[in-house]
């Protein structure tokens, strides 16, 4: 496995000479303080996926594009565009559930496995090689999802 | 909970909950249409969530 992550790192360096995966030490753990059943689920994924009607992500900046997509709750698989180019996309493209599961997740609501699914999920791009906007905005989407109620994220990289 | 085909990457972030799906780029929760195995995954990150963990804890599918 480290030989997997040297290699990677290897070849980002290729482009990125100064590139070194962000590393942290300390793992936030944050207990689920009710049932399943009583919980608001989100998805998050860093798959590059957009509306068909918003604007791209940005693949021209030398850092990445720290910005975030808004996919309502009610998107189907015909409404997504993608921005991301370091990946196949014939996998999402047969089925989005490869990268974000959204169908899996209505059927957990209907068998009442979870309580409900948020009204926003998110999807930030991947490549990014300065994470400090990467943060800002993540704590601002988590805030957002805190606030209208979501108890549960899963994230999905590419 | 975070659903990665690259733990040694994930894990350098310390998410605290981690299921390791052995896939690849461009399909964490496996081929398309394979509703058996995306139930799979998606369970198994339920009942990390369920269970009390202290530290990052990872689950290889």
């Amino acid at each position: 496995m480290l030989n997997k992550l040297r290699i990677t790192t290897a070849l980002i360096k290729r482009r990125r000479p100064d590139f070194e995966f962000k590393t942290f030490r300390n793992a936030p753990i944050t207990p689920l303080t009710k049932p399943l059943n009583k919980c608001k689920l989100a998805l998050i994924t860093t798959g590059g996926l957009h509306l068909k009607t918003d604007p791209p992500f940005d693949l021209t900046t030398q850092n990445g594009d720290c910005s975030y997509r808004k996919l309502p709750g009610d998107i189907r698989q015909e409404d997504i565009a993608i921005s991301h180019k370091w990946y196949n996309h014939k996998f999402i493209n047969a089925d989005l559930n490869c990268v974000f599961p959204i169908d899996r997740m209505r059927e957990y609501v209907e068998k009442g496995r979870i309580k409900s699914l948020s009204e926003e999920h998110y999807s930030f791009m991947g490549h990014i090689y300065g994470t400090e906007g990467l943060i800002k905005n993540s704590i601002k989407v988590g805030k957002g999802l805190k606030e209208i109620g979501v108890n549960i994220a899963f994230i999905t990289p590419t | 909970m975070c659903i990665t085909f690259r733990k040694d990457i994930t894990g350098l972030a310390r998410a605290p909950r981690i299921i390791n799906t052995g896939t690849s780029a461009g399909k964490p929760l496996g081929n398309p249409r394979d509703k058996m195995i995306q139930r799979k995954i998606i369970e198994s990150g339920f009942r990390l969530l369920e269970e009390g963990i202290e530290d990052m804890t990872i689950i290889n599918i």
